[in-house]
């Protein structure tokens, strides 16, 4: 009892210690190269916090309040004060960038189907940049670069500085397989990194396909060394959920700042592999009290990504507390955009991208163009026209129907809800029309 | 101060946990900030923090958010959200937009 209250006092004080100095060292990056402190939007505004790190949303009333934010009546809060997700924003938070599909890994469950070769016509340095231009002048926070293995690129280095010189914070996942010798000189530039670590040991083989723990543990390790944020992401499928428990000891062991939890999607190579990997139903049911057990017993921030909010809806929290957590669904072509290695934008990085517009498909640097056009996004925007039993959800203004790209697989629409949310499961166990018809039925 | 996840958070194993029990905790808090804010704002317009997006999303495939805080829950926000208010106003300002 003695030693078990030790060794928590001592993790919590460890997580004290480096989130301090974690603190100090995005203090420097921000006086050095200053992010985006604000953006006006119809409700209010978002403003952004470098210490603590967070973007915090306001309505008008309060943003008026802010010294310096806004004189006179800003065109933008013409009109009716709407709420917090009402209407799109007017441009995304963050977006995802699929700098290159160029990967030797060949995990068996990539979403993107990377290759040694890559994609035709990949985007290099000259229009990545250009795209960070349009991003920073539509009033983007955030960038999450990928791939592929982004990290082999000889440029990312480049692209990274002019990033922070726009305003934007860039942030990084790796695999950790490739490219660390030119990941390391960098490191200090992102503002937070995270290593994909989807199992220990076997576990790891198992999920990807081949053994590779040792390297990404390796790659942890190095890059730990010379910065505090660095987290993992793991994907979660039913090989490695009976040991999340296990994975969080190993990032409070290594001193990361986070664990990121991913739902496994059936996109890229991920499609083939989706009915092997995915979770069972049972185990999305016991996902939220499992990770926060977790978190809590070893001392450590979690995350989830935006397609788990079905499962955590599933627990029914408070929807007030998910709303000030900002804790939505699928906020794909709003929230967020993502771009694939040659532009072309998508409403996020697992989906297609849109229809042609006067037949060129759009780019990410011509954001603002599209995002105000007719039916932008398509049917990540009219999350709202939603079925059953979705429509009577309590949860549904912020769940948003769940995961578009799982639902898309599954029914063959990326309108349908969410087939593996609990309640989902539920109603269709239950509803008479999705019990085998017997009789023909009467016209 | 009531903890929304309470004994069953302290076993070995992950025990599991509903949010059935911290439900009144949580209702009875936010419906009493919900009051108390309004009331404030009726009279001098004070606004709202309506939501905070925790940390950063470095997952280039989709968007984290951080679900920490529902381990302690509505009561530890409600502490924090000043603290974030003050942060606000204490920084340098932004240069003035007109939209």
């Amino acid at each position: 009892m003695l030693s078990r209250g030790f060794t928590r006092a001592r993790q919590l004080a460890t997580r004290t210690l480096d989130a301090g100095l974690a603190i100090v060292e995005r203090a420097r990056a921000a006086r050095k190269h200053p992010p985006r402190t604000s953006r006006l939007e119809r409700f209010g505004a978002i403003l952004q916090t470098v210490v603590p790190r967070a973007l915090v949303f306001v309505d008008r009333d309060y943003a008026r309040r802010i010294p310096g934010l806004v004189a006179g009546e800003p065109a933008i809060w013409r009109g009716d004060e709407p709420a917090l997700g009402e209407v799109p924003l007017s441009a995304p938070l963050e977006a995802h960038l699929q700098l290159t599909n160029k990967c030797t890994a060949g995990c068996q469950g990539c979403y993107t189907g990377a290759s040694a070769d890559g994609a035709p016509n990949e985007w290099g340095l000259v229009e990545w940049s250009r795209a960070i231009d349009a991003l920073a002048d539509a009033g983007v926070f955030h960038v999450a670069l990928g791939g592929g293995e982004s990290a082999v690129l000889p440029w990312l280095g480049e692209l990274v500085d002019h990033t922070r010189r726009r305003g934007i914070i860039p942030n990084l996942t790796t695999s950790g397989l490739d490219g660390l010798d030119r990941l390391l000189p960098i490191a200090d530039r992102f503002g937070q990194i995270n290593v994909s670590l989807d199992g220990l040991h076997d576990t790891y083989a198992a999920v990807r396909g081949f053994d590779g723990f040792a390297r990404a543990d390796a790659a942890i390790r190095a890059l730990r060394g010379l910065k505090r944020e660095i987290g993992i992401n793991v994907v979660v499928t039913r090989h490695n959920f009976a040991e999340l428990d296990a994975i969080f000891a190993y990032a409070t062991e290594r001193r990361l700042s986070e664990v990121e939890l991913l739902r496994f999607k059936p996109s890229g190579r991920g499609a083939r592999a989706y009915e092997a990997l995915r979770c069972t139903d049972a185990q999305h049911r016991a996902f939220l009290p499992t990770i926060l057990a977790a978190a809590k017993r070893h001392a450590i921030r979690v995350k989830v990504d935006c397609s788990y909010t079905p499962m955590l809806a599933h627990h029914r929290p408070e929807r007030a507390l998910l709303a000030e957590l900002a804790v939505y669904g699928c906020t794909g072509g709003d929230f967020l955009v993502g771009a694939k290695p040659g532009g072309q934008l998508t409403a996020c990085s697992f989906a297609a991208p849109p229809p042609a517009i006067d037949g060129d498909r759009p780019k990410v640097d011509a954001l603002a163009a599209y995002w105000d056009a007719p039916d932008a996004f398509g049917a990540f925007r009219r999350w709202r026209a939603a079925a059953e039993p979705c429509a009577s959800c309590d949860y549904h203004a912020l769940c948003r129907g769940g995961c578009k790209v799982v639902a898309a697989h599954v029914s063959g629409d990326l309108s349908a809800p969410d087939p593996e949310c609990p309640r989902v499961i539920d109603h269709r166990r239950e509803a008479p029309e999705a019990k085998p018809r017997h009789h023909l039925p009467v016209i | 101060m009531r903890r929304p996840f309470p004994a069953n958070m302290k076993g070995e194993s992950p025990a599991p946990i509903t949010y059935t029990a911290a439900r009144p905790v949580l209702t009875t808090h936010t419906a009493w900030r919900r009051s108390a804010a309004c009331a404030y704002s009726e009279g001098v317009r004070r606004g709202r923090i309506l939501a905070i997006k925790w940390g950063m999303n470095p997952n280039s495939s989709s968007l984290g958010v951080d679900v920490t805080f529902l381990l302690v829950g509505a009561t530890a926000l409600a502490a924090i959200t000043p603290v974030i208010g003050a942060i606000l106003r204490w920084r340098r300002p932004a240069a003035p937009k007109t939209g």
